[in-house]
């Protein structure tokens, strides 16, 4: 069987750069991919590999439908959308938490529906659950410390990174509860047609992950 | 007329497994609602598209061939059955047709038949496509390493890791536990483990713990010697991490993949619990193929008008033209013969140059 080219969804932004580069001293260059241009996709014939970047919500999307073999997402995007691929490795990139926080005086009142502002409504869901409390979800696609500001919510279920943007809007972190980071993705049939290069490809970035400690 | 491909191909299945002692089972268009609402836990959408009768009665549009096979049958005795449907089943977009082509083995199934089955899995695949893998696992022998490793309370979400091959997520769930090393190395390796069976199985049996293990281990091993008995070269391997069917299969389960299609083809397995939900004896193993899922990969061809252009002079003789259509036709190409090329597109393009064909540049 011949050499298969392996297809890589690479989220835009910081952390698909970070990844591309670990990719690239793993063994994976595409040097074209570092030029600023238009183009969507940058492949390099010499170790058969593909780049494209794409939004990072929609890197498990194209990994699903078979587009790309294999893709970078975040441990939060997969958690909440639940894409039937396989999570392959824990790259340790970008980490950061899921995490419920408020206003720093806020007191539950555990007779209350407790109000929930997220963009991660499932995730949020799931650990409420998991708790046993009654929520109402307000589903927002950004801004997510407003909510409970203005009242909209009583608290957030959001990532933090640094924790900088809570703390200038006097929120505190009640509780971090899901660690996240990137995750290299496959799409699972891909995974069985390219499974010498993509266990290759797995090994050389455990191997950078190992050696650099990340 | 265009006659859509698993139709084509439905047809040749059907005359394969005939030889294997097959009979045709046909489905009724509609069956009763209750049938299906009793077993909504065996159907791959829980959303069954129904209507209600003249006479009252509340009535089903075709949501599975399976458990209409299983209603109706009668006895111990063993039964082979295959078929071609289009069942009805829904997903976030709606209800969509899905064409499938599959067989049924009912009765005293042994080590024999289903070695029969998976190599007649091999064989459709083959149909489909030459590039194609099948996959197999036992249940059995995953669920309870994982049933070893952790308490029964986390025994889905350990389940939930290995199905996505997540070594991250099994070694914090393992380590939580305070799992037995050992067994949570097993539980990576062999989920992260893809290989043919010569290679896999004695992984496995390296990795046996229980009578259990052990019995699905040798069940394997002698399924896939079966195999190699009627097709030496079939495409075979063991992938320990497929569990996606765990409320519908036990025991043997096996999928389907070709080259090109981003999605498994075939999914097929062991079936017993279907029967002694529905108050029948004995075992049963089937599979389906899903042509919807074929769809994109059957596109290719039809964005041409023809595999061969055969570009003529208005003074080339007929019978010249003629014998070079032949001599293309006998390469297995369809010929589009003209003198000018036109809008029509084809895979290749020839020209009659004295007499002879020649690749048109």
């Amino acid at each position: 069987m011949s050499e298969r080219w392996l297809n890589i969804a690479l989220p835009k932004g910081r952390l698909g750069e970070q990844v591309y580069d670990a990719l690239e001293r793993a063994g994976y260059p595409c040097p074209e991919i570092r030029e600023q241009s238009r183009k969507l996709i940058f492949e390099n014939p010499a170790c058969r590999v593909r780049y494209f970047w794409a939004k990072p919500t929609d890197v498990p999307v194209y990994v699903e439908r078979g587009s790309a073999d294999l893709g970078i997402a975040g441990r939060d995007i997969l958690s909440e959308h639940r894409p039937d691929v396989y999570d392959l490795l824990d790259l340790g990139f970008g980490r950061c938490d899921m995490c419920v926080a408020g206003p720093a005086d806020y007191r539950e009142d555990p007779d209350a529906v407790l109000r929930v502002a997220t963009k991660f409504p499932r995730i949020a869901k799931d650990y409420y659950t998991g708790r046993g409390r009654d929520i109402d979800i307000i589903r927002l696609n950004g801004s997510i410390e407003l909510a409970p500001i203005v009242g909209l919510s009583d608290v957030i279920v959001d990532i933090v990174e640094s924790g900088k943007t809570l703390q200038e809007n006097g929120l505190v972190v009640f509780e971090k509860f899901l660690p996240i980071s990137a995750h290299l993705i496959a799409n699972k049939v891909s995974y069985k047609f390219s499974y010498e290069e993509i266990r290759r490809l797995c090994e050389g970035l455990e191997a950078l992950r190992q050696e650099e400690g990340v | 007329m265009n006659i859509r491909r698993d139709e084509m191909s439905a047809y040749a299945l059907r005359e394969m497994y005939r030889l294997y002692g097959y009979a045709w089972y046909r489905m009724g268009k509609f069956e009763e609602y209750e049938l299906y609402a009793r077993n909504k836990s065996f159907l791959r959408s829980e959303r069954i598209l129904t209507f209600t009768d003249v006479d009252g009665r509340l009535m089903a549009m075709k949501p599975d061939v399976t458990l209409s096979i299983v209603k109706n049958r009668s006895g111990e005795k063993l039964e082979k059955l295959c078929y071609h449907e289009t069942v009805l089943r829904a997903d976030e977009n709606g209800f969509r047709q899905i064409p499938q082509t599959g067989l049924e083995c009912l009765g005293p199934v042994d080590d024999y038949l289903q070695s029969e089955v998976l190599m007649l899995a091999c064989r459709s695949l083959e149909t489909v496509d030459a590039d194609y893998l099948l996959d197999i696992s036992h249940l059995g022998y995953i669920t309870e390493l994982a049933a070893l490793a952790v308490p029964e309370e986390q025994r889905d979400d350990l389940l939930e890791a290995v199905g996505r091959k997540n070594a991250s997520a099994i070694r914090e769930l393992c380590a939580n536990a305070g799992t037995d090393p050992a067994v949570a190395e097993d539980l990576l390796a062999l989920t992260a483990a893809y290989a043919a069976p010569e290679e896999m199985l004695p992984r496995m049996r390296a990795a046996v713990r229980t009578d259990s293990m052990e019995a699905a281990c040798r069940e394997l091993e002698t399924v896939a010697e079966g195999v190699r008995g009627f097709l030496p070269e079939a495409k075979i391997r063991v992938d320990l991490s497929m569990l996606d069917d765990l409320h519908y299969y036990n025991g043997l389960i096996f999928r389907g993949m070709v080259a090109g299609v981003p999605f498994p083809v075939l999914s097929g397995g062991r079936y017993d619990s279907l029967l002694a939900r529905m108050g029948k004896s004995g075992r049963a193993i089937g599979f389906a193929i899903y042509w919807d899922r074929l769809e994109r990969s059957d596109r290719e061809p039809e964005n041409y008008d023809a595999d061969a252009m055969l570009l003529y002079g208005a003074d080339t003789p007929p019978c010249e033209t003629a014998a070079a259509v032949r001599a293309l036709r006998g390469r297995g190409l369809s010929v589009l013969a003209r003198t000018e090329a036109g809008g029509a597109r084809t895979r290749y393009r020839f020209r009659m140059e004295k007499g002879e064909v020649v690749p048109d540049e």
